[in-house]
């Protein structure tokens, strides 16, 4: 009954009514609010459970770097070392050439990068904007490239890396991981030029612009998320390579920080301290180049599979 | 995008020009292109397609540890020390069992095996990846950007060291797990990777440790692209969020979602490193001769094949598995249209 109609029939005064419809108001709104705060408290517990799924081992990682010796050896759980040491540090930059290693895998790394950002931008854009005869077949082909166990090929990799002199050499490294990142940063890069409308390349066009100059004066600047995104994974993919690194690589001074470190354990000695410390060096290039391209990365990655 | 794009490269003037000059712009159209996707084209012939062409002729080999150089004549009959030509020999050997006349039940048990793995994997990272997206984009939640960030630390991790570092995670008596379930109460925890089914989920959990935030970050960027009156008008028809998810979420993010479930199912299909140093080369096994609770294809592949030097038969192997991927590949891809704008 509305506080009118129930003026109206005269049982009690208009105030009265009214106020307790306000009332019931109030009470209907504090319930959803409350309810919205259950759901939320709920919806953070959640996010919070995935957190610590997410977090704990990178935090146990680090505490383990601080945990002399046997003392890792331990059946009760310590969230904190109970005598934290410096020793697995110590160890490993003084004793092993794990700078050398991270030095190796930087240069690696960062002439991958470099790579597959010229190789991958310039064939996108080709396979984006022209139509030239083979264009479909090759591009069903990078597919199937794609479907073929990469290690099972590495038997032929290697008989390639004879023949051309670069076993045991870093620029070989280089050659074959930009080759490994050409096929999804081609595909993705495309897929992130087709969104963008030809008209403003067009425009630059008529204003006297050649090809390669709308090229990198207009769309490469506008598809700054997707080459973010190629050059992290063209960083990854040099930073972090295990089996390819391992099968080319003789020298020690070669190694990549990756073959550097597995090679430190062997069959009787699982050295958990010194992998702790490793697997640190090697997060933390990788992390800040995240850090720091994380506004890009999200763009980058989907605008090119939504329209792909 | 095929009318928007047609018109690209060199402004079209063909209907007042000769045809000579039409031909010689053409001409130079397709140098610019060649000059374009040149050096990339170079790269995949020498690193990929190379070495899947030597593969292929190996395949047909006899090349193992008895048969290591070729022979002078390729088709001569087998001799010690030179590898020849032995037909589909190691493709049939792959499958079938000359020595006890039947099929070859390791090789279906470690296919079917890597199968329900990737499948089971690709679920949890997509179930899990959506969970954590949608979260991340409720009103509910409060420090979205700095839990974004926390939660994409796990795809920084190097892949190389998450493995021997989950080992010891796993290890029954020092592992910080068991230390976990001990502290809670439970006596005596389980030695994760002595048993072959627990075996098998540890190998998941680590795939899924490794994986989540690249889905997660991947939806998280097609729900932006979801326009946000869809979910008001959905809620002045009084649809609740189940059917919400159903109707408008899931149709809308799917196309943004396929090429990452296509990579990803084809990389987990072809895992090797990671299960190799977790659980020690694919164990736990139950005999010398039969494949782990934890061999999945490659790992197969990498200890049958490689480590006792039968690259003929790893070769096929190798020949086998691609076919079935591209087959999937190409399925997967002309049934969901997801590369119907990218050749037109």
């Amino acid at each position: 009954m509305s506080a009118i109609e129930a003026t109206r029939s005269g049982s009690r005064t208009f105030h009265e009514v009214n106020a307790q419809v306000q009332a019931e108001a109030e009470a209907g709104r504090r319930k959803a609010r409350q309810k919205h705060i259950w759901k939320s408290i709920a919806a953070n517990a959640a996010v919070l459970i995935f957190l610590v799924f997410a977090i704990f081992p990178l935090y146990y990682v680090i505490t383990a770097s601080f945990r002399p010796g046997q003392s890792l050896y331990s059946t009760n759980l310590e969230l904190f070392p109970t005598n934290p040491s410096l020793e697995n540090w110590t160890y490993m930059f003084t004793q092993t050439k794990l700078l050398l290693w991270m030095g190796n895998s930087l240069q690696v790394a960062g002439l991958t990068t470099i790579g597959s950002v010229l190789l991958c931008t310039t064939a996108a854009y080709s396979f984006s904007r022209w139509r030239f005869p083979g264009r479909d077949a090759i591009l069903t082909l990078m597919l199937a490239i794609n479907a073929f166990p990469g290690v099972l090929a590495l038997i032929g990799v290697f008989v390639i890396f004879k023949e051309l002199h670069l076993l045991n050499n870093l620029w070989g490294l280089v050659l074959a991981y930009t080759s490994g990142q050409l096929i999804f940063s081609t595909w993705n890069l495309k897929g992130f030029f087709d969104t963008i409308p030809v008209d403003l390349e067009e425009a630059a066009r008529v204003d006297g612009a050649t090809p390669t100059q709308a090229f990198i004066r207009v769309m490469l600047p506008l598809a700054r998320p997707a080459l973010a995104v190629t050059a992290l994974l063209g960083f990854m993919g040099g930073w972090g390579e295990y089996i390819t690194a391992q099968t080319m690589l003789f020298d020690e001074s070669k190694y990549t920080v990756a073959v550097g470190l597995i090679g430190l354990q062997t069959d009787y000695r699982q050295p958990w301290g010194w992998f702790a410390v490793g697997a640190i060096c090697m997060s933390v290039p990788v992390t800040l180049l995240f850090l720091a391209l994380q506004k890009q990365l999200q763009a980058g990655l989907t605008l090119g599979g939504v329209k792909g | 995008m095929a009318r928007n794009t047609a018109t690209a490269g060199p402004v079209p003037t063909a209907v007042t020009q000769p045809p000579v000059r039409a031909g010689r712009e053409k001409r130079e159209r397709y140098l610019l292109a060649s000059s374009y996707i040149g050096p990339a084209m170079i790269g995949i012939v020498v690193f990929s397609i190379l070495p899947i062409l030597y593969i292929i002729f190996m395949s047909f080999t006899n090349r193992n540890t008895f048969h290591f150089n070729p022979a002078d004549n390729f088709f001569s009959p087998s001799k010690l020390g030179k590898y020849t030509f032995v037909g589909i020999d190691n493709y049939v050997r792959t499958f079938w069992d000359a020595t006890t006349h039947t099929f070859n039940t390791d090789f279906f048990f470690v296919m079917g095996n890597t199968l329900l793995y990737t499948i089971v994997c690709i679920t949890l990272f997509l179930v899990l990846g959506l969970t954590l997206a949608l979260l991340l984009n409720s009103p509910l939640i409060q420090l979205k950007s700095l839990y974004r960030t926390l939660l994409i630390l796990p795809w920084a991790a190097p892949a190389i060291m998450t493995a021997p570092i989950w080992k010891f995670f796993f290890n029954a008596e020092f592992g910080p797990i068991n230390q976990i379930l001990r502290a809670i109460g439970i006596h005596n925890p389980p030695a994760w990777l002595g048993d072959p089914i627990l075996a098998w989920i540890a190998a998941v959990i680590v795939n899924l440790w490794l994986s989540y935030p690249f889905f997660m970050f991947v939806i998280l960027g097609a729900l932006q692209s979801v326009p946000g009156e869809l979910y008001e008008a959905a809620q002045l028809d009084g649809a609740g969020f189940w059917t919400q998810l159903r109707q408008i979420t899931l149709p809308l993010i799917r196309p943004a979602l396929l090429p990452a479930v296509v990579l990803s199912s084809i990389s987990t299909f072809q895992q090797l490193n990671t299960v190799w140093i977790l659980t020690n080369r694919g164990g736990p096994f139950a005999s010398v001769t039969s494949p782990g609770a934890t061999e999945f294809v490659m790992l197969y592949a990498y200890r049958q094949g490689i480590l006792q030097n039968n690259y003929g038969l790893t070769s096929a192997f190798a020949m086998i598995v691609f076919i079935l991927l591209f087959a999937v590949t190409i399925v997967n891809l002309r049934a969901t249209n997801i590369t119907k704008g990218a050749y037109e």
